[in-house]
């Protein structure tokens, strides 16, 4: 998922605690995948209520809300909304993943294998209509504010960024850079003890944070130049350059100077080419939104979590208790006056 | 290098000025005295707090910071007598402060500075009114309003300065007039407080005889008194609530 240039960027680790007072647009989409793939049973279920109906998404974001919340951060979701005309083969690609990942899971699962089983569960994830529907309602409920992007929901929340009104994103793609978001953060919505794939080994994972400037300054490149590393590696709209790693696209890129170049070269074509660097550039956002944190409206909490999807009263009215504490209070702080 | 010595109750009043904000502070070092800039976890209020070398009977500084455990201190200074001296050396080798209070020897291991929160910036506001008065009348309006409610008003009307909590059911207001005051500056002022944070503050001003509060609308209030005989002073500025409509 995303465009794979993840090896040439530097980073540096951080504490939630250090995003204290930020304002963090959240990849919605990207996070609940996250949590529909990381939040499951030993054997690869996921969270299910008594009717069958998955719930690892609303634990993701009742428990791993709350703490983020608590350490001071503002999230706001931003939910995807329709993808660019382009992305139509790698959405069908995935889905294709998805079905396959499916049919080996039950097959791992019938032969008692539960690291391949939790492997291909993984791989099985899917946000559905229902899965968005049900977290922006918990959202809404816990007082957290959501955006609708009218495209893709990384390039909205680093509009966003870029406007001044959220000062990070929060994703494990690398997306979000190529749409120009100064700051990245990773690992922010999955961070504590996760196991490595494969190995009964536990890793203590920490948020960090990418800074675009400084890894253009590294690099020795411009944005644009970024874009079209982006696109030999192949980004989620084209399938790149057969056999460019990222190492091979910037050295590429840094000879020839530009993709155009790149292709004349070597005779290649890609297709939308400049369709999609516009669309890195200038992609469809809105300015149609409000960002304000609210008291969590704890019953309707209560009612949904307890209530419709058998969560346990006690520890959810022990989480509320812990977000009350933090948002929507009608206290303001010192930095307003600044 | 540091070496001091001073009125244990003066300083034990002057680390409770702190205290009532954090748990840990930065302690500027000069020739010239201490300096603590310091804002609570919340980002709600902060505290500026500088004592004189003149507070000390006793003061050789160079330039230094150092980090204390607020609460350590408050344990000290809970068992020393009326009118002792505590004389105060820093060790900068081992960064442990050692005390001599009282025929008792402390050796406090300090903190490293860059451990704890930095200093804050101070905002610079102009604030349209001020009323100097006794600390103890502010004590008295807030404990009064702690009783019904967890935030209250501070406000000008002309003349008036008022102090108000409204709660659920009731509310209580006390009004002092140009009179009942030390001076009065009039200007639009009205904002409210959160009187977790107010009561800590009006704490160690109670003790001041004169209190200066500057107000604005629906802004910071600074509260400042001198501490230490004179020799020193404080000064809190603590962030509005949000009137909900």
């Amino acid at each position: 998922m995303g465009v794979d240039i993840g090896e040439l960027l530097k980073r540096s680790t951080i504490e939630v605690s250090d995003l204290s007072l930020n304002v963090v647009a959240i990849d919605a989409f990207n996070t609940l995948y996250q949590f529909l793939s990381i939040i499951r049973q030993r054997d690869g279920t996921p969270l299910k209520d008594s009717q069958g109906n998955i719930t690892s998404h609303l634990s993701g974001i009742l428990y791993r809300m709350t703490n983020i919340v608590e350490a001071g951060v503002k999230p706001v979701f931003v939910f995807d909304g329709k993808p660019p005309e382009f992305k139509y083969s790698t959405i069908q690609k995935r889905t294709e993943v998805r079905e396959n990942a499916k049919a080996k899971w039950a097959e791992a699962k019938e032969q008692g294998l539960a690291e391949e089983a939790y492997k291909y569960a993984q791989a099985s994830a899917r946000v559905d209509a229902t899965i968005v529907e049900d977290s922006k309602k918990l959202l809404t409920a816990m007082g957290i504010p959501y955006v609708d992007a009218p495209s893709e929901g990384e390039a909205q929340a680093a509009y966003m960024v870029k406007k001044g009104d959220a000062d990070r994103i929060a994703s494990q793609d690398y997306d979000s850079l190529l749409f120009g978001s100064p700051k990245v953060v990773r690992n922010l919505t999955v961070s504590g003890k996760r196991k490595l794939p494969k190995k009964n080994i536990y890793v203590d994972v920490k948020p960090e944070l990418i800074d675009l400037k400084e890894n253009l300054d590294e690099l020795g490149i411009n944005q644009s130049q970024l874009i079209d590393i982006a696109l030999c590696v192949g980004t989620d709209y084209n399938d790149g350059i057969e056999g460019v790693g990222p190492k091979t696209a910037l050295k590429l890129v840094k000879e020839y100077g530009s993709i155009e170049n790149i292709l004349q070269e070597k005779g290649l074509e890609i297709e939308n080419l400049e369709g999609i660097k516009e669309f890195f550039k200038s992609p469809p956002v809105t300015d149609d939104y409000s960002l304000k944190w609210n008291k969590p409206d704890s019953s309707a909490v209560i009612s949904f979590l307890c209530g419709e999807h058998d969560f346990s009263e006690d520890r959810v009215t022990k989480a509320l208790e812990r977000l009350e504490a933090s948002l929507g209070s009608d206290q303001s702080t010192l930095d307003k006056w600044f | 290098m540091f070496k001091a010595t001073i009125d244990a109750d003066i300083l034990k009043t002057a680390i409770e000025t702190l205290s009532v904000l954090v748990d840990e502070a930065r302690f500027r070092i000069s020739p010239e005295g201490i300096v603590v800039r310091a804002v609570d976890p919340a980002n709600v209020a902060m505290v500026s707090f500088d004592l004189n070398s003149s507070a000390f009977d006793e003061f050789n500084a160079d330039d230094s910071e150092i980090g204390m455990d607020l609460s350590k201190i408050n344990d000290i200074f809970s068992v020393a007598g009326r009118d002792e001296k505590v004389v105060m050396e820093l060790d900068e080798m081992s960064q442990k402060m050692s005390l001599h209070l009282g025929g008792l020897s402390y050796t406090l291991a300090l903190l490293d500075p860059s451990t704890i929160r930095a200093e804050p910036r101070i905002p610079q506001l102009e604030l349209p009114a001020e009323v100097v008065l006794n600390g103890k009348d502010l004590q008295r309006a807030v404990k009064a309003a702690e009783k019904i409610s967890d935030h209250m008003l501070l406000g000008i009307d002309e003349d008036v300065f008022y102090m108000e909590a409204e709660g659920d059911t009731d509310r209580v207001r006390l009004d002092m007039t140009r009179d009942s005051l030390i001076d009065l500056k009039s200007g639009e002022a009205r904002s409210l407080f959160s009187l977790d944070y107010l009561s800590d503050i009006v704490k160690p001003a109670s003790r001041s005889n004169e209190v200066t509060v500057e107000l604005g609308k629906d802004f910071p209030v600074k509260i400042g008194f001198a501490i230490a005989n004179g020799a020193g002073k404080v000064g809190y500025l603590l962030a509005p609530r949000i009137e909900s409509d």
